[in-house]
């Protein structure tokens, strides 16, 4: 039996030890989708759990010599039925609050064979039945609100509810063409085929219980070993539901965080300060909260002008402020705000080595030759004018086609800047 | 009036001036007199110098499933080094991502990353 086994104490757990770990109900063998619920604190797998979070066995194939002959089966079993000497344990933050906790293990769709265990999660955050509502009678005064349907209610404790569909479909854009120190909204495009009209009502009460308009969504992928990637997070601004022909097609569309700014600030003004409190203050006025952990690449960052009082909109004052301290706003991929320095520095985040082609000669691996498709445009024969390749990369990216462009697009040889005191442009 | 111009003149002679990208030039700025002309010098610096560029990078796992563990972390401000082979000496372009679409479907991830190139033309 897959799903919850039920309590478990890990005071004795031992890493490596069958004899110490939880065991299935019923006597079944392990299998994927497993768990129990920790009743103490413990670290297990370098996760620091507490009480109440959840215990997923995971299993990674057989080592060679470990088990009896005969008893199991060599290679990786995905989903199970395991011996207890092919299993390990990962940790789930249950109690997390919902922003900082992921996707639950074995949740969410395979991505398909090109990607062996690899899972899609699409979530949305919304209280799925009306044992989760509250209801009359229930907390205490002004604790939250009657017969919310879940878009009001503390996001820190309404559920992620897993809607991902076999057939999916997801785009997602994020950043920016250019550099440019204005970032664009986040947005995703989600397509499900609602064959069963499962997901979205029109009707109530139906639509209280599920996603709609205004519901937190979030989209990201399992690794093989469990760790959870979010790709996107965001709010549901569209709900397109097609059924001309049958199977129901459902489009959304959601924005980043960032939307959530656009507000307008009537009468804004701030007195001289530094930028990290400009920014923190801007948000919040705007109803935005900052999120742990610090958001600000400086602390305190530097000193900014007064600003006198105008009619703003919010987003525009924090991209502004941003960018008097030569820094800009944009957003983790778990959808949480962030400020860095700009233009980009180099500080943090991973390395890409892109190449055209695998080897440029001697290629053996039909499977492996690419059609280095690049794209010149303008001027592009003097491509490339940059320092020999000194250092030989380990792993190599192969690109279909990239876009190498000499259209002083982006070229700034006169750089003009002004400030609130100095008035309008010369 | 304080105002603050950095300019390029060797990068003038070669491409005529530019003063409009990027959403520059900026007014209304709260950045402090003694922080403006440094600030104006970083971005000519920066950007002064940049025609040659790498705009965008397509990746597919059905091309190479090595993207996969770089798509789930792909974040704005990444580095990315891009090597055209075949020729000798090998050439590289640096940048920055500064922004990419994910398109995911069963079986199948592709992106393009766009970036922002670092490595100067001239």
């Amino acid at each position: 039996m897959i799903g919850d086994q039920g309590p478990f104490d890990p005071t004795g757990f031992i890493e490596g030890d069958p004899s110490t770990y939880p065991v299935p109900l019923g006597g079944d063998p392990y299998a994927a989708g497993q768990f129990w619920t920790l009743t103490a604190s413990a670290t297990i797998g370098g996760d620091a759990l507490v009480a109440g979070d959840l215990l997923y066995v995971v299993s990674f194939g057989r080592d060679y010599g470990a088990g009896t002959y005969g008893g199991g089966s060599y290679g990786w079993n995905e989903f199970g039925p395991w011996d207890a000497f092919e299993v390990g344990f990962r940790g789930y933050g249950a109690t997390l609050p919902a922003w900082e906790r992921p996707a639950p293990p074995y949740t969410g769709c395979p991505m398909g064979d090109r990607m062996p265990g690899w899972r899609i999660v699409i979530e949305a955050q919304y209280l799925s039945t009306i044992a989760e509502l509250r209801r009359y009678g229930e907390g205490t005064y002004g604790s939250g609100v009657y017969g919310d349907t879940g878009v009001h209610t503390d996001p820190a404790v309404v559920p992620w509810n897993d809607i991902t569909e076999e057939n999916f479909g997801v785009l997602i854009n994020v950043g920016n063409t250019d550099g440019n120190p204005v970032v664009a909204m986040s947005e995703a495009r989600f397509d499900f085929r609602d064959a069963a009209a499962r997901l979205f009502s029109m009707t109530q009460p139906e639509s209280w219980y599920g996603p709609r308009v205004g519901t937190i969504i979030r989209v990201g992928v399992l690794e093989p070993s469990l760790e959870y990637h979010p790709l996107f997070v965001g709010r549901i601004e569209t709900v397109n539901d097609i059924h001309d022909v049958p199977p129901r097609h459902v489009e959304v569309d959601a924005f980043g965080m960032i939307f959530d700014t656009v507000q307008s600030l009537p009468g804004w003004s701030r007195p001289a300060e530094t930028a990290d409190v400009r920014l923190r203050e801007t948000g919040l006025a705007s109803g935005y909260q900052w999120a742990p952990p610090h958001p600000f690449p400086a602390e305190p960052g530097p000193s900014l002008l007064a600003l006198p009082a105008n009619n703003v909109v919010a987003r525009n004052a924090l991209d502004l402020a941003a960018i008097s301290a030569q820094w800009y706003v944009s957003a983790y991929p778990d959808g949480r705000l962030r400020v860095r320095p700009w233009p980009e520095n180099g500080v943090g985040g991973q390395s890409l080595n892109v190449a055209d082609c695998a080897e440029h000669d001697g290629e053996t691996d039909p499977n492996r030759v690419v059609f280095g498709d690049i794209n010149y445009l303008e001027d592009g024969d003097q491509v490339v004018y940059g320092q020999p390749v000194v250092s030989v990369f380990e792993a190599v990216l192969l690109s279909p086609s990239a876009d190498l462009t000499g259209d002083m697009g982006e070229l700034l040889n006169i750089v003009d800047l002004d400030n609130v005191q100095s008035g309008a442009l010369r | 009036m304080t105002a603050a111009r950095a300019q390029d003149d060797a990068s003038i002679a070669y491409f005529g001036q530019r003063s409009q990208a990027l959403g520059f030039p900026r007014s209304g700025l709260s950045t402090i007199d003694a922080d403006l002309q440094p600030f104006a010098d970083a971005v000519r610096d920066r950007y002064g110098r940049i025609v040659n560029r790498l705009t965008s990078v397509a990746a597919d796992i059905a091309v190479d499933a090595g993207w996969l563990e770089h798509l789930v972390a792909l974040d704005l401000g990444d580095h990315i080094t891009f090597t055209r082979r075949g020729i000798e000496p090998e050439r590289t372009l640096d940048g920055f991502v500064c922004g990419y679409v994910h398109n995911l479907t069963p079986n199948n991830w592709r992106s393009i990353i766009y970036t922002t190139t670092t490595t100067r033309s001239i």
